[in-house]
């Protein structure tokens, strides 16, 4: 996902959830720091590294992928981006293999859960920060945030679906290369990363090889992902993109306190209802970002102008706080937040007895 | 590429250089020298490639390639070390195809990489036409041993400067966000 649902999408759900302007800004503010957290902005404020949410393309382009630098990156990728649906599913084959595949990405899994739970009486940082997690689980599903062409790869086998009902018709993508040239929707052609033989290079991370695809809310397509043991997958991404929306409104509901539970596969559809139509002509718009699209949408819903995203905006706070005063800040709050959730779903991933994280401690909230 | 691989590219690169070198002064030590190197290199790749496919290659779509792959580079490693006690006349006829099939192989991928728009592809096109006319020039010069050393020895160079290059040229990675 992108910055239009990340910001604009994160902010129109937190309206609708009873957040005032004021806090939706803070809660949709952090759902996209989470794409520049890197350790890169973390040295430059002089934060703690470990905090790191991403991972810039200059850091990943130097990335180390020994078993330290892998450990690494899968804490940051599976933790934030690509959190695994399901840590104990059951899969022929070899431990090397059945760990790589217990990393895959979906929704409504336990880790979602715990995900939203532990923002809950927390701060509207940590409540952005597990909206863009939740809402990940949907555009990426069923790639893994470790390298690994074994899991991550696709093949020549990919086709968008253009149309819909008994009028859809098919198109084979055919990839380039190229990541400076645009995506071009209307022609079909769309750039991915390229086909690199070693199980464990960065090329292999993630949704890499499908390209921006799993990032497009519009984008239908079918294709055999690689663990898939040839069985196409259908990604309806505007039917997923929905259900991301619906679930994070009844997500912050429950954060606000509105609901007493979070359970997953529940959707606050009632809430969401008198808008439908009009979120589903935009999830299904052919264009690279929605961006004016959602801002035009939520500042009906508010009233107020939804101010463009700036990643300079809270550094200086942070830099000017004196040591004990850091966690108060805004940034503070964030990096609280990401410790705790990076330490929760990495030492979730250790205990079920995948060591493809590393090693961990839990972290408790309020230590 | 990794900080990691960049230097072990550098160094392979160092080592085809002084290699070339080391054969315009003396073919025959360094022709098998190369056949062990290479030999070694290719055996350890073919098992490496075995062992990746029966722990996790078997279960990807499309990972019997791992197979054939693996099976092929280990047959060409055990055929290339059987080359280290015959004339040096053969040795150099087999180091010159396999070049020659490398080059090709390197045509093919610029050809493919310019349709993909990658930017490789002129590195890759220049990488491949020099090794198809090494191998050319060589062919032609086989019956004068020295000559044809000297041309492999160039050959050797060039492919050592190409990598060295290579090492620091930047990667395009799909961002993902």
């Amino acid at each position: 996902m992108q910055l239009d649902f990340h910001y604009y999408a994160t902010y129109c759900a937190a309206y609708l959830a009873g957040y005032s302007h004021e806090e939706s800004m803070e809660i949709c503010y952090s759902a996209q720091f989470v794409d520049h957290c890197s350790k890169t902005l973390l040295r430059r404020i002089k934060g703690p590294v470990g905090a790191a949410t991403t991972q810039l393309q200059m850091e990943l382009m130097d990335a180390r992928t020994d078993i330290v630098g892998l450990h690494d990156i899968t804490r940051i990728w599976a933790s934030f981006h690509f959190l695994p649906a399901d840590l104990n599913a059951q899969v022929k084959g070899g431990r090397r293999y059945r760990n790589k595949y217990r990393l895959i990405c979906g929704p409504n899994g336990e880790l979602a859960a715990k995900t939203v739970e532990a923002a809950k009486g927390s701060s509207l940082q940590a409540a952005g920060l597990a909206m863009h997690v939740l809402a990940d689980t949907w555009s990426h599903r069923y790639f893994a945030g470790t390298p690994s062409l074994v899991i991550n790869n696709t093949n020549y086998h990919f086709y968008e679906i253009l149309g819909e009902g008994d009028d859809a018709a098919s198109r084979r993508i055919s990839f380039r290369h190229s990541p400076n040239t645009p995506d071009d929707p209307e022609e079909g052609k769309y750039t991915n990363s390229v086909f690199q033989s070693s199980e464990n290079n960065i090329m292999n991370l993630g949704h890499g090889r499908a390209g921006h695809l799993p990032d497009y809310s519009f984008a239908r397509y079918r294709y055999l992902p690689a663990w898939g043991g040839y069985e196409e997958v259908v990604k309806d991404n505007p039917a997923d993109y929905m259900n991301a929306f619906c679930q994070m409104v009844y997500a912050l509901r429950y954060l606000r306190g509105s609901v007493p539970t979070f359970e997953t596969g529940v959707y606050d559809t009632e809430t969401v209802a008198p808008y439908r139509t009009e979120i589903e002509e935009k999830l299904n718009r052919r264009q690279l970002s929605a961006e004016a699209d959602w801002k035009a949408l939520g500042e009906r819903l508010s009233g107020c102008v939804i101010d463009e995203f700036h990643v300079r905006e809270h550094q200086q706070e942070y830099m000017d706080a004196p040591e004990e005063e850091k966690e108060r800040t805004f940034l503070g709050k964030f990096i609280a937040a990401a410790l705790l959730q990076k330490s929760m779903v990495t030492n979730s991933i250790f205990s079920s007895g995948n060591r493809l994280a590393g090693i961990s401690k839990e972290v408790k909230a309020h230590d | 590429m990794t900080k990691a691989r960049r230097v072990g590219t550098i160094l392979t690169g160092l080592i085809m250089l002084a290699l070339g070198f080391s054969m315009s002064l003396d073919p025959q030590e360094v022709y098998t020298v190369i056949v062990w190197f290479l030999g070694l290199t290719l055996i350890l790749s073919g098992l490496r490639s075995l062992v990746y496919f029966f722990t996790m290659a078997k279960h990807m779509v499309g990972g019997r390639s791992v197979l054939y792959r693996a099976v092929i580079v280990l047959d060409i490693g055990l055929f290339t070390l059987s080359l280290t006690d015959i004339p040096l006349i053969f040795v150099v006829l087999y180091l010159v195809a396999m070049h020659g099939f490398a080059g090709f192989v390197d045509i093919m991928r610029a050809r493919e990489a310019k349709k993909l728009r990658a930017g490789s592809w002129k590195l890759n096109l220049s990488h491949g036409i020099i090794n198809v006319i090494m191998a050319v020039l060589c062919l032609i010069f086989l019956g004068t041993e020295a000559v044809a050393a000297e041309i492999y020895a160039l050959g050797l160079m060039y492919s050592g400067l190409i990598r060295i290059i290579q090492a620091f040229r930047r990667t395009a990675v799909v961002y993902i966000q």
